[in-house]
């Protein structure tokens, strides 16, 4: 595997770094009309050292070639659309690491993990004309602002979730029609820790632990929905919009819970045939034999099906100087048992954008009542990688990277935030922001009804407030040519009895300067002081401690061809590494194409964009990444 | 999708992701890359058509502009700041070249979490060329599979692709202004 790997690698890189790489370009024309490709390719080789303090034996030490090849067809009006996505793993835990007491776990680990594969993960026709679009395939799909539906990619956290089936627009101003029917298919692959949302492979038998056959990790679910919109050119756009969410297995099972017929794979690990039916049945037993496996982590991912539907009011522009955006949701939850009683929510979300030279201002409004984004049906005992498939996202009103909102924040919260700008000259700008929220659903065992009430049984311990601000610059100089931005934030989260939940202090900065010539440095960090209730404990004392993080980096840029950068991040939090350091050169061979070697450490722990959230393991390794366009 | 990535991601981030691909560059002599997709007029890729709606509201078909005006697509979102930083001279560049059939179209990529900010967005970096939204990825879908913040992509006169270029750094300004400046010269007539 390592030399079929290395053999990959080495035939990419040469091909790309090829002096007469292929050009886009319109192939030999069909019944008159040329057609078009354009490639994008994406390749990733990552070789992870040891493991440091902290860190998982599983999770290190392995090789890893991902490759995404994204190949669009374009002829008269259609588009043809294919990404292929493969992965090989070589040096995995399971093959290298003999320790008796080990075997199993690593064995059920691997199972799910370091799957050799080449699959189309996209696949897409699409018929442009005036005023009608039609796709069969997949597609992205977003309905208002993600509170009733949004599916679509967030590479910062590996996220690609496309609808497989129909989606059909008809567009003729000032009226629009969506209508949506399919499965949904999020990204089979989570790169940064191996882990694969095919059905698992055969344990077998160790040390007298019984063999685990496959089992599927992801269910059929099976999304259908329209959007009418009025008033698109018109100064007031009105959109109505609904999504009904029906969970259903991924493979037909018997009445003893045992998939009927087998899966079976090739020497790559991909599914070569899958028994009874290609898109999975909705039919009992088989339903509740697969959702009876399917961790209830939300009242979602706990439900047979959900409804989402909204009303959107929009005014793109107030006289040039403002917007106005408005939408109402409710949300019906199939009962998960007859003691599930709170299946009703609600959402209201407002924002009110206005500009008056040299002020901007923008306000964000949310009130959430036990309504929660429609999660996938994942298995995430076996893939917790995949934990956060969604096929909505609320908007959180909350700066894009915040990972402190805990637990389910937003599915009961009301609050506000504020951004104010103020631009002093044409080259300084001065901002704030504040929020304020009250959540009933941060902490474990919180929620509330549809009103907004607690339905939890000690209300002070999960109701919580949280109130956080930031100021910060952005200044220009050396003719735009060099910039800096900076801003200290805190955040103050409390519980309704008055213990402290969270806290944090922040300040950041990114600093570019032009030299000459084609040079320019960078200096950039965040640096954060942050304390938690219940995290970074030490010993039996129950008190949590305070800890500090951040990251700082340094860059030399030489145009047009490189960038040479060293960085190093670090924590105080107990039980972790505290420092990590890194290094990296791009080296760019065209205006679209590049290279780029890393080797080093980043921490692990949350992250979050737009309020999803998962873990990262740590990294400890070199990697290349290629990006090449045609 | 890479830690480094994810951590450079997001505000103050995708300031350090300047070392990331997405963005890197400077001036300098000519860049041999920078005309990957055209050796002439009209012999790069046909660019494709999209419908789309500007933040005033209104509806933006790409094919109305396909093979009558040079088109500038730029990609970007409100959290990144090589973004930011490569604007003012977007700016210039429209206000010298608009009279002589160039257009810029600002393409943003934010998602539903953060669209609220486009407008506010575009108003405090004094935006003067037309803002599309792109919440749900589909333009992106066409020309930034990969959603690259910030990437161009030049259209020329004859509707092909003359050039894409990833990322922002100091001095790339004037390599865009030299393509630009190249494909105006270039003044194919429409041929659609």
């Amino acid at each position: 595997m390592a030399k079929k790997a290395a053999a990959g690698a080495v035939a990419i890189v040469a091909f790309a770094l090829a002096p007469s790489v292929a050009h886009a370009v319109d192939l030999p024309s069909v019944g008159g009309a040329p057609v078009k490709l354009d490639i994008t390719e994406t390749s990733v080789f990552a070789q992870r050292f040891l493991p440091r303090e902290g860190e998982k034996e599983e999770d290190q030490g392995y090789f890893a070639w991902l490759n995404r090849l994204n190949l669009v067809f374009g002829w008269k009006k259609l588009t043809l659309g294919m990404r292929l996505d493969s992965s090989i793993y070589a040096l995995r835990p399971q093959d290298r690491i003999d320790t008796p007491s080990l075997r199993q776990a690593l064995l059920v680990d691997g199972s799910t993990r370091y799957r050799d594969a080449i699959y189309p993960a996209k696949l897409w026709l699409t018929y442009k004309a005036e005023g009608v679009e039609v796709t069969a395939g997949d597609s992205y799909v977003q309905f208002g602002r993600g509170l009733v539906l949004s599916m679509r990619k967030v590479d910062e956290l590996g996220v690609d979730t496309t609808l497989f089936g129909g989606k059909v627009t008809v567009q003729k101003d000032p009226f629009g029609v969506t209508l949506i029917a399919g499965l949904a298919n999020p990204a089979r692959v989570d790169e940064p820790t191996g882990r694969a949302l095919f059905p698992s492979q055969t344990v077998p038998s160790v040390a007298g632990n019984a063999p685990i056959p496959p089992q599927p990790l992801f269910g059929s679910d099976r999304i259908i929905g329209a959007q009418i919109q009025a008033g698109r050119g018109l100064p007031v756009i009105a959109s109505t919009h609904a999504v009904r969410l029906q969970k259903c297995a991924p493979y037909a099972y018997d009445t003893q819970g045992d998939i009927v017929g087998a899966p079976s794979f090739d020497p790559f690990g991909v599914l070569v045939t899958m028994p009874m039916t290609d898109f999975g049945t909705c039919e009992e037993p088989s339903r509740s034999t697969w959702l009876d496996d399917v961790p209830k982590l939300g009242p979602v991912a706990a439900s047979r099906e959900t409804i989402n539907a909204g009303q959107s009011i929009e005014i793109p522009s107030l006289w040039g100087h403002g917007s106005i955006y408005l939408e109402g949701a409710v949300q019906k939850r199939s009962a998960d048992s007859s003691t599930d009683v709170h299946t009703l929510g609600n959402a209201l979300y407002a924002s009110v954008v206005t500009s008056v030279e040299p002020v901007t201002n923008t306000l964000e409004v949310k009130s959430y009542r036990n309504f929660f984004p429609l999660a996938g049906s994942v298995n995430v005992s076996r893939a917790a990688a995949f934990s956060n498939v969604a096929y909505s996202i609320p908007p959180t009103a909350e700066p894009i990277i915040s990972d402190t909102m805990f637990g389910f924040f937003n599915a009961c919260v009301t609050g506000a935030r504020d951004r104010f700008d103020y631009r002093f000259t044409p080259t300084f700008l001065a901002y704030g922001t504040f929020g304020y929220f009250v959540t009933k659903a941060e902490v474990p065992g919180g929620n509330c009804d549809h009103f907004g009430r607690s339905t939890a049984d000690d209300k002070l311990n999960t109701t919580n407030y949280v109130t956080d601000a930031s100021v910060g610059i952005e200044w220009r100089f050396d003719d735009d040519r060099s910039i800096v931005f900076a801003n200290v934030s805190g955040r103050h989260d409390v519980k309704a009895n008055d213990e402290p939940y969270y806290r944090e202090l922040a300040a950041q900065y990114s600093i570019t300067k032009y030299i000459a010539g084609p040079y320019a440095i960078e200096l950039a960090g965040r640096h954060r002081y942050r304390v938690q209730e219940d995290e970074n404990i030490r010993g039996l004392t129950p008190r949590a401690e305070p800890w500090w993080q951040g990251e700082h980096q340094n860059a030399l840029k030489v145009a047009p061809k490189w960038v040479i950068s060293q960085g190093f991040e670090y924590t105080t939090f107990i039980g972790l590494p505290t420092y990590y350091f890194n290094a990296s050169v791009l080296y760019r061979f065209t205006s679209e194409s590049n290279i780029r070697l890393y080797a080093g450490q980043n921490r692990g722990g949350l992250r979050c964009v737009s309020g999803i959230c998962r873990v990262f393991p740590a990294f400890s390794g070199a990697r290349v990444e290629l990006t090449l366009r045609f | 999708m890479s830690l480094l990535r994810l951590r450079l991601s997001g505000g103050l981030a995708v300031a350090l992701a300047c070392l990331s691909p997405a963005c890197d560059q400077t001036p300098g002599a000519q860049n041999p890359g920078d005309v990957q997709r055209s050796g002439g007029p009209g012999t790069g890729a046909t660019a494709s058509d999209f419908t789309a709606r500007d933040i005033e509201g209104k509806t933006i078909r790409l094919s109305t502009y396909l093979g009558k005006q040079v088109i500038l697509l730029n990609f970007w979102q409100t959290w990144c700041e090589p973004c930011v930083a490569e604007f003012p001279h977007l700016r210039r560049m429209y206000e010298a070249n608009k009279d002589r059939g160039f257009i810029i179209f600002g393409v943003a990529m934010d998602g539903p979490e953060t669209v609220a900010n486009v407008p506010a967005f575009a108003k405090r970096n004094q935006l003067n060329f037309p803002v599309l939204l792109d919440e749900d990825s589909h333009i992106a879908a066409i020309y930034n599979p990969k959603k690259s913040a910030p990437l161009s992509v030049l259209i020329d006169r004859s509707g092909k692709i003359a050039v894409i270029r990833e990322g922002y750094n100091p001095g790339d300004e004037d390599y865009l202004a030299q393509e630009v400046e190249k494909v105006l010269a270039e003044g194919a007539p429409a041929s659609q």
